[in-house]
């Protein structure tokens, strides 16, 4: 810790690290799987952003340097990709959050189009099948 | 000549993943990308790039993605019902271009607190591929949900900054004079035009 | 330095036993998918901390192979969802 580089490496490792966390702790508050989506992917983007970026002050020498900003790119153009496939994906199948959205606009384009989405209104349930195989007590 | 960009990019890739600039390593990338070349399609050029309105495209990307990953922050260690209201809402585009709305709903689901779910054409019995030449209209998870009117407009400055940066050079059928102001809430695609 | 690798260790170690714990506690497949998506997160993020810390970049590469490979097996998930249901 003896120069401002040094310091400031340390400042970004320990940001990044609590947006990890924060991310993490995040997973279990969010009501719903679409704000988990939210929550989960996108600081955890920004966290690998600061670790890096603080693993890029701290390294001597150019080659090195080169292969850890190609990861922080890929991060970068990965990411929102993933994270829209995952939402777009929980949205055509049905999974809709169990206390209703505030704004569906979706929900109207869909109807006006004459899309049927599946009966799947709550949120923490399988699509309701009437015997569920891991239930106990059942025969 | 179409194949150009997207050559030059991946050998600039093939370099950085080597480290560094010597003989060896150009040659190899040239001899790599030629070969990967032959896979690529020739896309055709219909947009034209401006590098000052890019580089500030890119900087309003890392402001968005800081300032909003404190909404986010704060929205976890501090939830409340304002905060945690959510809600999709649907953005028509004012531009016909594929590539402007790709990046737009790119950099909405970059940012914490949007996330793009859905894109449809008007008049799309959903899953069409065909784009008929009409904007897109995309739609948008938003969490910590205030008003629908401030999410479309936030998203209508930045698709005129990604149209800044990329221009479509097709000039056919200016929409772009009545599409942004006259969106009305809760209607969705079909009363655009 | 190494005070700032423990607290970061730390802190990456608890985010990274809460994932887990969502993971087996998820009770659909979406949640599933962003609890293994945050997971690749925080192994990242270890690497590019013990990179920081100890100055050597032996395991840069890492950092490139499991990001694409999670960006990969991310996508395929969200198109299996798609067509089974969460």
């Amino acid at each position: 810790m003896n120069t401002v580089v040094d310091v400031l490496a340390a400042v970004m490792l320990v940001a990044g690290s609590a947006l990890a966390l924060i991310a993490a702790i995040g997973l279990f508050r969010m009501p719903d799987a679409y704000s988990r989506i939210h929550v989960a992917t996108k600081p955890a983007t920004l966290a690998v952003v600061f670790t890096v970026g603080a693993a890029v002050l701290r390294v001597p020498g150019l080659a090195p340097t080169t292969k850890l900003l190609l990861a922080v790119l890929l991060q970068f153009w990965t990411a929102p990709v993933a994270s829209h496939m995952l939402g777009r994906a929980a949205h055509a199948a049905g999974l809709r959050p169990a206390e209703p959205w505030a704004v569906d606009d979706l929900q109207a384009a869909e109807e006006a189009a004459g899309e049927v989405t599946p009966g799947l209104d709550e949120e923490h349930d399988a699509p309701t099948t009437p015997a569920d195989p891991l239930e106990p007590g059942d025969g | 000549m179409s194949r150009l960009l997207p050559t030059a990019f991946m050998l600039l890739v093939w370099l950085l993943l080597w480290g560094e600039i010597s003989v060896i390593n150009v040659a190899s990338g040239v001899l790599v990308v030629a070969i990967l070349s032959l896979f690529i399609q020739p896309t055709p050029r219909e947009h034209t790039l401006h590098p000052l309105a890019l580089v500030r495209l890119l900087g309003v990307f890392v402001w968005r993605l800081l300032s909003s990953s404190a909404t986010v922050v704060l929205a976890v260690l501090a939830p409340t019902p304002a905060r945690l209201r959510s809600g999709v809402v649907g953005v028509p585009l004012s531009h016909p271009s594929t590539l402007v709305a790709t990046i737009v709903a790119d950099a909405i689901s970059l940012t914490p607190g949007t996330l793009t779910l859905e894109a449809r054409y008007a008049g799309d019995e959903g899953g069409g591929e065909t784009t008929g030449g009409t904007p897109p209209v995309l739609y948008i998870h938003v969490l910590g949900l205030s008003d629908s009117a401030a999410i479309r407009e936030d998203v209508s400055r930045l698709e005129q900054l990604v149209v800044a940066a990329v221009t479509p050079t097709e000039t056919t059928g200016d929409d772009g004079s009545d599409g942004r102001g006259t969106v009305t809430d809760g209607a969705g695609p079909e009363d655009r035009s | 330095m190494n005070v700032i690798g423990w607290v970061s260790g730390m802190m990456l170690g608890v985010a990274g036993l809460l994932t887990t714990f969502h993971v087996i506690r998820a009770r659909n497949l979406v949640d599933r998918a962003v609890g293994v998506d945050m997971l690749v997160a925080v192994i990242l993020n270890g690497l590019a901390v013990s990179i920081a810390i100890t100055q050597d970049a032996l395991v840069a590469v890492l950092l490139l192979i499991i990001g694409l490979l999670a960006f990969l097996g991310s996508v395929t998930i969200a198109r299996y969802i798609e067509q089974r249901g969460p």
